[in-house]
């Protein structure tokens, strides 16, 4: 265990002295403060103008008040859904490759190995250290959003409505654990670092951008501007039958979907944030219970990833080479 | 005699003052009546459809911002252009449209005729108002009800329930079904029975069979559904209905993991841990 914390604490300092991380994590923390700053004060602006009415209709002596409209302050993280997307996977990938890609140019691997330091070990540390810079940079958003909403917001969060934003971050965190291992995966698997860290971007460019498009265009409404059944002025009948005629087609793209962890990371954050409609009533909990398939998705393609890193690893002959 | 020239002159700017908006009004957009008459029959819990023409008189293109105001208690009315709810409508010059007005009624009412107004307000702020009468119909009325407060089904899977009507009204009600709006993809399977004959006070009970694709996402869902004849419509009635996720690929996944687990450590047993 002192073995593996050690290499941790090595990564977490390596990664600060890393100008690309620190490019990275310095646009991604300005992107977060930008977008949530502006949501804090979209939400500001929604207060403001209701009690602005308010007060004009209490000064004309009217009794019947609207009621306030749903706020909704939890939603001033919704573009963080898309920056953690794109550049919180980035940053994760450029982690778990120089991780590995770091040691073996240096010849440290060959030292640390040569040491009585397991090979399972040398990847625990490793995977402990980058998760713990992972973990550090959700919590330092999470923090950077909690202020903004109270500060600039001016509303205070209800127990639920904070239990909803930690369990976003921690989503957050798990999709980009998912990009880390992938990185760390590949870099072990792939003997030359450059090559490895193209194909690490190519399989992020496929899973984040190419499977959740072929979920959207391919969806037979989607084919015309307006929807497709409405342009083609079919009844609901009409459209139930034509569907059924695709089942296949619709199973495959459903499926094809369904193998992209971003899909995942946004369904189930979307829900925790009420940025899809139909969650609003449900307590956290219940919000997890139903998208626990999405829970799954984040989670189990980053354990796969990391026993074949394992594996991977405790073959390779070729890995004190530089 | 300068009595009379000033109040002569006080009427002339009075006439110029209040003149011009209603002489441009009546150019600018004449509201033609109704296809039949401004007066319609209602039915208590039911919708009835009027059709109105709006016509734009004038030689510049206008927007129109369409209002139903003055409702009864429990009333409730809405605009349809082309089969979309719409509150305003753009007219070129000479341009006419004919705009559907929907007008529920509440399944008590206490009076048995009623008035209200649509309001026309131009961009410009010029308004025009057109009254609308309608009667109550006792003999005919439908109810709709469901005891079902919450309904639950996994994704890929089909289920029914149970959507009780009553013939509240005066007459008997024949050939009624019902109308029911589900979410994307989701499909009807059947109504049974397909049609129901109820007589003044009978009810009856339809039992509708609904499947949910195997796409679909877990979440909470609403459909909505009424009855309906060619004499009367019930009011819509919604069903919360909460999809949840089917545990086979989660079994798939879950199976997955598991493989890679057993298939790591018989590697490390066999090659050692280095």
């Amino acid at each position: 265990m002192n073995a593996t914390w050690n290499i941790a604490r090595k990564e977490i300092t390596d990664a600060l002295r890393n100008k690309l991380f620190l490019t990275i994590l310095g646009m991604l923390l300005t992107l977060t403060v930008v977008s949530v700053v502006l949501g804090a004060y979209q939400v500001r602006m929604t207060v403001d103008n209701y009690n602005n009415s308010i007060n004009f209709l209490k000064s004309l002596g009217k009794a019947d008040l609207p009621p306030m409209p749903n706020l909704n302050p939890i939603s001033a993280s919704k573009g963080f859904v898309n920056y953690i997307g794109m550049l919180g996977a980035l940053l994760a990938m450029i982690l778990g490759n120089s991780a590995i890609v770091k040691e073996r140019r240096s010849g440290t691997l060959k030292l640390i190995l040569s040491r009585r330091v397991f090979r399972d070990t040398l990847l625990n540390g490793k995977l402990l250290g980058n998760l713990t810079l992972l973990a550090g940079i959700t919590l330092l958003s999470g923090v950077i959003t909690f202020i903004s909403v109270f500060a600039i917001g001016k509303v205070v969060l209800s127990g639920g409505d904070v239990v909803r934003m930690g369990l976003f971050f921690l989503m957050s965190f798990l999709y980009m654990t998912f990009f880390l291992v992938l990185g760390i995966t590949l870099a072990v698997m792939v003997g030359n670092g450059n090559k490895a860290l193209l194909l690490t971007v190519i399989i992020w460019l496929v899973l984040a951008f190419v499977f959740p498009q072929i979920g959207e265009t391919m969806d037979m409404d989607n084919q015309l501007p307006g929807g497709f059944f409405a342009q083609m002025g079919m009844t609901r009948d009409q459209e139930h039958k034509l569907l059924e005629k695709f089942k296949f087609y619709e199973t495959l793209r459903d499926g094809i979907e369904e193998m992209s962890p971003t899909k995942h990371y946004e369904r189930i954050s979307f829900a925790l944030l009420n940025v899809k409609p139909g969650f609003e009533k449900n307590t956290p909990t219940e919000v997890l219970g139903l998208k626990w398939i999405n829970l799954l998705g984040l989670t189990a393609p980053s354990i796969i990833l990391w026993l074949i890193a394992y594996m991977a690893f405790l073959r390779r002959e070729d890995i004190y080479q530089n | 005699m300068k009595t009379a020239k000033i109040i002569s002159a006080l009427i002339i700017l009075t006439l110029l003052l209040l003149g011009p908006p209603f002489t441009f009004m009546t150019m600018a957009a004449e509201v033609g009546t109704t296809e039949l008459s401004a007066n319609y029959l209602v039915v208590p819990g039911g919708e009835t459809i009027a059709k109105i023409k709006v016509e734009n008189k004038d030689i510049k293109l206008h927007h129109f911002n369409l209002q139903a105001t003055e409702l009864p208690e429990g009333f409730k009315a809405y605009f349809l252009l082309e089969g979309k709810l719409t509150e305003t409508i753009e007219l070129n010059p000479s341009d006419k449209r004919l705009i559907e007005l929907h007008i529920e009624a509440p399944l008590k009412v206490l009076k048995d005729s009623g008035t209200f107004k649509i309001k026309f307000l131009r961009e410009d702020g010029i308004e025009s108002f057109m009254p609308i009468s309608f009667t109550i119909n006792h003999d005919f009325a439908l109810e709709i009800t469901n005891g079902i407060k919450k309904l639950e089904i996994m994704n890929g899977k089909s289920t029914s329930f149970d959507i009780a009507v009553t013939n509240t009204g005066n007459k008997e009600l024949k050939t009624l079904g019902l109308k029911v709006d589900l979410p994307y993809k989701w499909s009807l399977e059947n109504v049974i029975p397909d049609k129901l004959t109820l007589k003044p006070g009978e009810n009856g009970v339809l039992k509708v069979n609904v499947s949910v694709p195997s796409t679909q996402a877990a979440g909470n869902f609403v459909i909505k559904i009424k009855s309906f004849n060619e004499d009367a419509t019930s009011s819509e009635i919604s069903i919360p209905i909460k999809v949840i996720a089917s545990a086979s690929y989660a079994w798939w996944v879950i199976g997955l993991v598991l493989v890679f687990g057993v298939v790591t450590i018989l590697y490390f047993r066999k090659h050692g841990r280095r």
